[in-house]
């Protein structure tokens, strides 16, 4: 009898670190539930990951349940690309939109994450005329 | 420097409008109508030149409306451009709506005639649920509603 419920305890133990990384596992998926596709290109692969790094942690930090803010996020992007590839970015998010736009060589990214869609573009900065 | 034009649409086709009738060409704006609250935004950067620019939310006058087609309620959200250029992008936009169903041609058709009439480069953007944040040149900005569409048209570049 003593083997017997040893055995038992021992089956228990497993049976429950299986349900703990099961759980785990379920976290892990729901953290990388944001899925990612880009729908058209014509940009670096640094800069892309750029894009898509910052789009992710953006959606990341903001509480579950919340509403996305498309601005804030528009803007987030777009800062962070005048600022580390230079002026000018252009950035375009919600769920319905259709576009057209003239843009530099190299400076184009359409994506969506999650039920986002998001467009950056680059164009030109032209000097002042005096 | 080389430019390459891209389009695409993320959006279904524009249902039927069903026919409205409407007493005047002008509305007011009334916030708490609007389910929307996604605004373009303007950014200054690099050597474009920085001004204050404040909310316009005086409707255009409507153009003219051809017999059986019920004018549009038109409400400029956001403005950097002089009234005339501003009433020809909404003539342009009701048009281009009338013309087609699909969103990213009512863009390639507006943006197509301002960089026609007013040299490149333009850009335009047109649904019901997108916020924006660009930057754009002095005077070339307007970010207005047409109905339940959302119309944001500027220059850069």
């Amino acid at each position: 009898m003593e083997e017997a419920e040893k055995e038992l305890e021992r089956r228990s133990k497993f049976l429950n670190s299986l349900i703990q990384k099961k759980k785990k596992g379920i976290e892990q998926h729901e953290h990388e539930s944001f899925k990612v596709h880009v729908r058209a290109c014509d940009m670096p692969l640094p800069l892309q990951n750029r894009a898509l790094q910052c789009a992710r942690l953006h959606l990341e930090s903001m509480p579950p349940g919340n509403k996305l803010d498309n601005k804030r996020l528009a803007l987030a992007l777009k800062k962070e690309f005048d600022s580390s590839y230079g002026p000018a970015w252009h950035c375009i998010v919600g769920t319905s939109f259709g576009s057209y736009v003239t843009h530099s060589v190299g400076g184009f990214l359409y994506f969506s994450i999650d039920k986002v869609y998001i467009l950056l573009f680059k164009t030109a900065v032209e000097p002042l005329d005096h | 420097m080389l430019l390459r034009r891209r389009r695409f649409d993320k959006t279904t086709p524009l249902a039927t409008a069903l026919p409205q009738k409407l007493t005047h060409h002008q509305s007011s704006f009334r916030e708490t109508e609007r389910k929307m609250s996604e605004d373009a935004k303007k950014n200054i950067a690099g050597a474009l030149t920085a001004r204050p620019n404040s909310d316009d939310q005086k409707p255009s006058p409507l153009p003219s409306p051809a017999p059986a087609v019920p004018p549009k309620k038109v409400i400029i959200k956001s403005a950097d451009m002089i009234p005339d250029m501003q009433k020809e992008a909404v003539d342009i936009a009701v048009a281009a709506f009338e013309k087609y169903n699909v969103e990213k041609d009512v863009a390639e058709q507006i943006k197509k005639e301002f960089d026609k009439r007013h040299g490149p480069t333009w850009h335009c953007i047109v649904g019901r649920n997108f916020g924006s944040y660009v930057t754009h040149e002095t005077n070339h900005f307007v970010y207005f509603y047409l109905d339940q569409k959302a119309v944001l048209l500027f220059k850069s570049g």
